[in-house]
């Protein structure tokens, strides 16, 4: 019953995303989330908020499917940077470097690359799989959300991304808490009062989204990198022969792939956790039941296959818990969210019923885009090596120009611009004295909808805080909470000083 | 393992120069300092907005607590600091250099576009921001902004339909 159910709401989910026009919104996403995410240094961030302006002027069904297809077409150039260039712009990436940019010394680039798409599309099917199936269990149990329950969910969707990214645990709150401010930035829904506007008629709508995350993934980055990192280049050249895995090579990585798929998996269903930390996981996995594992690092196609495979398989999870239940697991999904905010849809429980064709046009979507992703990458891939080698020199002035159009053209507003130095500035002092950005993002795009659930929820109750403990399902939620922070108060206490976690620098 | 770790410290580790305070205190001292402000001028800014009962909101409410949360979170960190030697890397010297010409390029594009159009600002802008690199000459940095402003020009003027005139004056 729930799979017919499932499987016709699919079918229904290729109708949408199929219609010529949702369709040429998907490709030429993908083609330039690919396009720039195969330049150097562009990470899946940069790349989304930079074409976040484009789906800005589309309606709301194009708008996702495009910037879904940003995402994984960036994704996948993001893996062509890495394993050719040893340069990982999008931190996952970073695991894919470790044996990827080995095998392209070794010649086998090429291999390496079709291999991360075979895993990259193996992966994502499976999630998307699992993603049918799921969120429709979810959306029943969503039907019982009230404001008490999506403000504790809220909480802990917050408290799980400023936790459980890189760095210090308290430095992840303490970004969380800025972001929140910043949402509460603009005209207040219920009052009409303009808060933190400093008199700024431009900052009445709040502040806008694109210009904040250009601002902190973009501009901030470059403030870092330019005369401090020399950017390898690339002499390899390939063709599409180049990039089948031999017989022996694809027999290697058919288990890795399948292990990864599910600790991608398992890990998508933890909210908060990055998918760096997935990537990191499975490859230590694959290290460990490797028969001679010494081969890692020096381009073992176990190390490219299995992180790959992990990291699309999350990505894809990811997508449950932001489309069913409106928290997003990283930053990323809180970027899709808050476009899916601009374009005037509730995100939350509700959704999956009041815009069926938003939810099941992504899901048939993600499976024409990475196909697409295939079918494109094997003919176009020497004109991506060919972007390889565009110096950083020439590229960050480049990006600069495409920013600030790009933000221009959101509001005709040289206002936002403005807005766009000033978060590339606070970002780079955030990043240079080791604070995650990425939380800001995730408390921008859900401190909006968190004040004003909370809102509710102390009128209903009077304004007793107890509220949240005397409904069984907050009630769940804010244990779950109260977990988060004893696990780090355990591991705080239990490590020695010289042992707590580093900051992994950006 | 090693290529891709030297890759992603370079730019956070950099050269070993800084300036004695700014040492001493260490990176987690300085942004606790930092956010402590921060969340003082939040709440206080939040305090002047109406606060409202806790079943009645008034708008300064949540902002007000978010300032007190940013206080106590500063707090904290400055409390569990670790020891200075212990922070990895020490405080990069600001890239003044990159710095003034990126964000000068950026405060460059939104004053000229206004008062001399997309032309010109897309120029100054692209131009400013390639100096920012040492790596870029006088001479490749105009090339690249010229090649750029008739870029903006084809794609977003003609292409897109930006509402920005090419050329304004005044």
């Amino acid at each position: 019953m729930v799979m017919e159910q499932a499987l016709a709401d699919l079918w229904y989910g290729f109708g949408v995303a199929l219609q010529p026009a949702n369709l040429m919104w998907v490709v030429i996403g993908v083609v330039l989330g690919n396009l720039i995410g195969v330049l150097p240094g562009m990470g899946a961030m940069t790349t989304i908020s930079m074409l976040l302006p484009l789906t800005y002027v589309i309606p709301a069904v194009p708008a996702i499917l495009m910037l879904a297809g940003i995402f994984y077409g960036s994704m996948y150039g993001g893996a062509i940077c890495a394993i050719l260039l040893n340069l990982p712009s999008h931190p996952p990436h970073a695991v894919t470097c470790i044996d990827g940019y080995p095998m392209t010394l070794n010649g086998r680039g090429g291999a390496a690359l079709g291999i991360t798409m075979m895993a990259s599309f193996f992966a994502a099917s499976v999630g998307i799989v699992l993603m049918v199936f799921v969120s429709p269990l979810l959306e029943a149990v969503a039907f019982k959300f009230g404001p008490t329950e999506i403000s504790a969910v809220m909480l802990l969707g917050l408290l799980a991304g400023a936790t459980m990214a890189r760095g210090l645990p308290l430095k992840g709150i303490a970004m969380t808490l800025f972001g929140l401010f910043v949402g509460a930035i603009g005209t207040d829904v219920s009052s009409g009062v303009q808060r933190y506007t400093f008199g700024l008629r431009e900052l009445a709508d709040g502040v806008d989204l694109a210009a904040l995350s250009l601002g902190l993934f973009g501009i901030s980055d470059f403030l870092l990198t330019v005369n401090r990192r020399e950017v390898a280049t690339t002499t390899t050249r390939l063709t599409m022969r180049q990039m089948m895995p031999t017989r022996n090579e694809l027999k290697a990585a058919i288990l890795p792939m399948l292990r990864g798929t599910g600790i991608g998996a398992i890990f998508g269903a933890m909210p908060g956790t990055g998918p760096t930390i997935t990537t990191f996981v499975a490859y230590a996995l694959e290290r460990k039941i490797a028969k001679s594992p010494e081969r890692f690092g020096k381009g073992a196609i176990e190390g490219v296959t299995a992180p790959e495979a992990a990291a699309h398989s999350k990505t894809q999870i990811d997508f449950i818990p932001t489309m069913s239940l409106g928290i997003p697991g990283d930053p990323v999904m809180a970027l899709l969210l808050g476009a899916l905010i601009i374009k005037g849809i509730n995100t939350g429980p509700q959704l999956i019923t009041e815009h069926p064709d938003v939810f099941w046009g992504l899901v048939a979507s993600f499976w024409i885009g990475n196909l697409l992703l295939m079918v494109l990458n094997v003919p176009l891939i020497g004109i991506w090596v060919r972007l390889l080698r565009m110096p950083y020199r020439l590229l960050f002035p480049s990006a600069l120009f495409f920013i600030a159009v790009g933000v221009y053209s959101t509001h005709n507003s040289v206002f936002d611009i403005l807005l766009v130095a000033a978060f590339g500035c606070v970002g780079a002092i955030f990043l240079l004295l080791e604070f995650p950005v990425a939380p800001i993002v995730l408390g921008f795009v859900l401190g909006p909808m968190l004040e004003e659930n909370f809102r509710r929820a102390m009128v209903l109750s009077h304004g007793d805080l107890m509220i949240y403990l005397q409904r069984p399902i907050s009630a769940g939620f804010i244990i779950a909470c109260m977990v988060l922070i004893l696990l780090q108060l355990h591991s705080y206490l239990r490590a020695p000083a010289s042992a707590r976690p580093a900051y992994a620098p950006h | 393992m090693r290529k891709t770790a030297e890759i992603m410290t370079d730019h956070i580790t950099g050269h070993h120069r800084s300036t004695s305070l700014i040492r001493r205190l260490g990176k987690d001292r300085i942004g606790a300092l930092l956010l402590i402000l921060i969340g003082a001028g939040i709440a206080l800014t939040g305090m002047t907005y109406r606060m409202g009962t806790a079943t009645r909101m008034g708008p300064g409410y949540m902002p007000f607590f978010y300032g007190v949360l940013m206080v106590l979170v500063g707090v904290a960190i400055a409390v569990t600091a670790r020891p200075v030697d212990e922070q990895r890397g020490d405080v990069v010297p600001v890239n003044w250099r990159a710095w003034l010409c990126i964000l000068g390029g950026l405060v460059a594009f939104a004053v000229i576009a206004v008062y001399g159009g997309l032309v010109p600002a897309t120029f100054v802008a692209v131009f400013v921001a390639a100096m920012g690199s040492k790596a870029n000459s006088i001479r490749d940095a105009a090339l690249l902004a010229a090649g750029l402003a008739v870029a903006a020009v084809l794609v977003f003027s003609y292409g897109l339909k930006l509402q920005l005139a090419l050329f304004a004056w005044g």
